[in-house]
């Protein structure tokens, strides 16, 4: 049977993590190859590298790392943040993504899903999405939450599920940082509109909350990303916590 | 051990060459069938669609040296749409190379793809070097499954919403629905395994 995916989110600006994380016996914590390589072995079931501010300067580096990081890692590895076009996804996937995460520049041109599904396959392509509840809908953001896109987030999911996107990552931007729980209300509605994998993010600061989403079915994917950074616990802890409770999750030897 | 591998496609294959190295192979990437020379094994790596590959396999030039190379019984190495490329044909209409009897349809299941970590389980037909695999989890991406006329060539399989193939072996040739080169250190034991006894 299928076991439920914790994912670590890494944060990464310009070329180094940016929240604090303890992992013991990393000599360098900003590192994200170290990082990712620390969760990889702490039972991560795929890694997700989040570039908060990719510029241009940036380009030549993150590929540089991600190669690197590519010849060690022997898990899933997916790569967002900056992207604004085909070519810089090509970039990614040919240094060693093997998917793309893309958000604003799909909400600018819905195109770009096309163009990566049909290049690299729906596989590899992650149509990441940040919603807010105002006004009596989920409203779409763009710009890492900043602007509203003009979209409402059902409508969304379900063009880019249209034009090809493989799997999506939702963001609450109600719930982020906060480690209250998911937006489960959200997240539910979100999985009534569109057929494909769903990884859940914002909000996981406990393994109740892990387990509360779980308990939904729908199979989503789990972000963890302040939960890990804070060093409160471990992936391979909330692993042996799930899978004591029953839940189906890869458990580290 | 000389190790090529058939490019299939535009994916990365930075984790497939980085783990056959630390397995200790000689990896040549065939980008075209001016680079086809003797290995003794030949991957067929892949993601996309079955169209998309064969297409590949017309503009690279590969169909006629590739046939060559299975009627010669070169170990073959299929991963996802590598293996599936082996079959008849696709439920879309595209058309695979027709080295195995059977069909790739679409998984009937709710949410696609099939996204994750999942377990094989032995069949009666599986050799007994894969029986340290079983119940063990590998991960998997995947819309389409194999399904072949050949039910002793079932090694192994997986439940989603359902059970279908994910170990082939055929004489020579050894399919996996999922991708050891991204499994960990269960992908990196399987594949080491495969190329020890699958000869």
């Amino acid at each position: 049977m299928l076991t439920a995916r914790l994912i670590p989110c890494l944060d990464v600006k310009h070329g180094r993590t940016v929240k604090g994380v303890t992992f013991d016996h990393l000599t360098d914590q900003g590192d994200p190859i170290a990082l990712a390589l620390a969760y990889a072995a702490d039972g991560a079931d795929e890694i997700v590298w989040l570039d908060i501010t990719a510029t241009l300067d940036d380009v030549r580096p993150r590929h540089e790392q991600i190669a690197r990081l590519r010849s060690q890692l022997r898990i899933p590895l997916t790569v967002g943040g900056g992207i604004r076009g085909v070519a810089d996804v090509e970039g990614l996937i040919d240094h060693g993504a093997d998917k793309v995460s893309i958000n604003s520049a799909a909400l600018a041109d819905p195109r770009l899903i096309e163009q990566v599904a049909i290049r690299w396959g729906s596989q590899a392509t992650i149509v990441a999405v940040d919603a807010q509840w105002q006004a009596g809908e989920y409203r779409v953001f763009s710009h890492g939450g900043r602007r509203d896109a003009g979209r409402e987030l059902g409508d969304w999911l379900r063009e880019a599920e249209a034009r090809g996107a493989g799997e999506f990552l939702i963001t609450s931007i109600d719930q982020d940082g906060r480690q209250q729980g998911y937006d489960v209300t959200m997240l539910r509605y979100a999985r009534t509109l569109v057929k494909r994998p769903i990884i859940a993010s914002g909000g996981a600061g406990h393994v109740n909350h892990l387990a509360r989403l779980l308990d939904e079915g729908g199979q989503y994917g789990l972000l963890l990303a302040s939960l890990l950074h804070g060093g409160q616990t471990s992936v391979g802890e909330l692993k042996r916590q799930l899978h004591a409770r029953g839940y189906r999750v890869r458990v580290p030897n | 051990m000389r190790t090529a591998i058939v490019r299939l496609g535009v994916g990365n294959l930075g984790s497939l060459t980085a783990t056959l190295k630390r397995l200790g192979h000689q990896v040549d990437v065939w980008e075209s069938d001016r680079d086809v020379k003797p290995a003794d094994w030949v991957i067929f790596p892949g993601v996309g669609s079955l169209s998309s590959v064969q297409q590949q396999v017309a503009q690279r030039r590969f169909g006629r040296p590739l046939q060559t190379i299975h009627q010669d019984g070169v170990p073959a190495l299929g991963i996802c749409l590598g293996m599936q490329l082996w079959f008849e044909k696709g439920e879309e209409g595209g058309r695979g190379l027709g080295w195995l009897g059977g069909t790739v349809p679409r998984l009937s299941a709710g949410i696609l793809p099939h996204v994750g970590w999942n377990d094989l389980e032995v069949t009666p037909h599986a050799p007994d070097w894969l029986s340290s695999f079983h119940k063990e989890s590998f991960y998997f991406v995947h819309s389409y499954r194999v399904m072949p006329e050949d039910a002793a060539s079932v090694a192994m399989t997986t439940d989603y919403e359902g059970h279908f193939p994910s170990v082939i072996v055929a004489p020579h040739l050894y399919g996996l629905q999922f991708h050891p080169e991204l499994s960990g250190d269960a992908g990196e034991a399987l594949l080491d395994h495969i190329f020890c006894h699958g000869r």
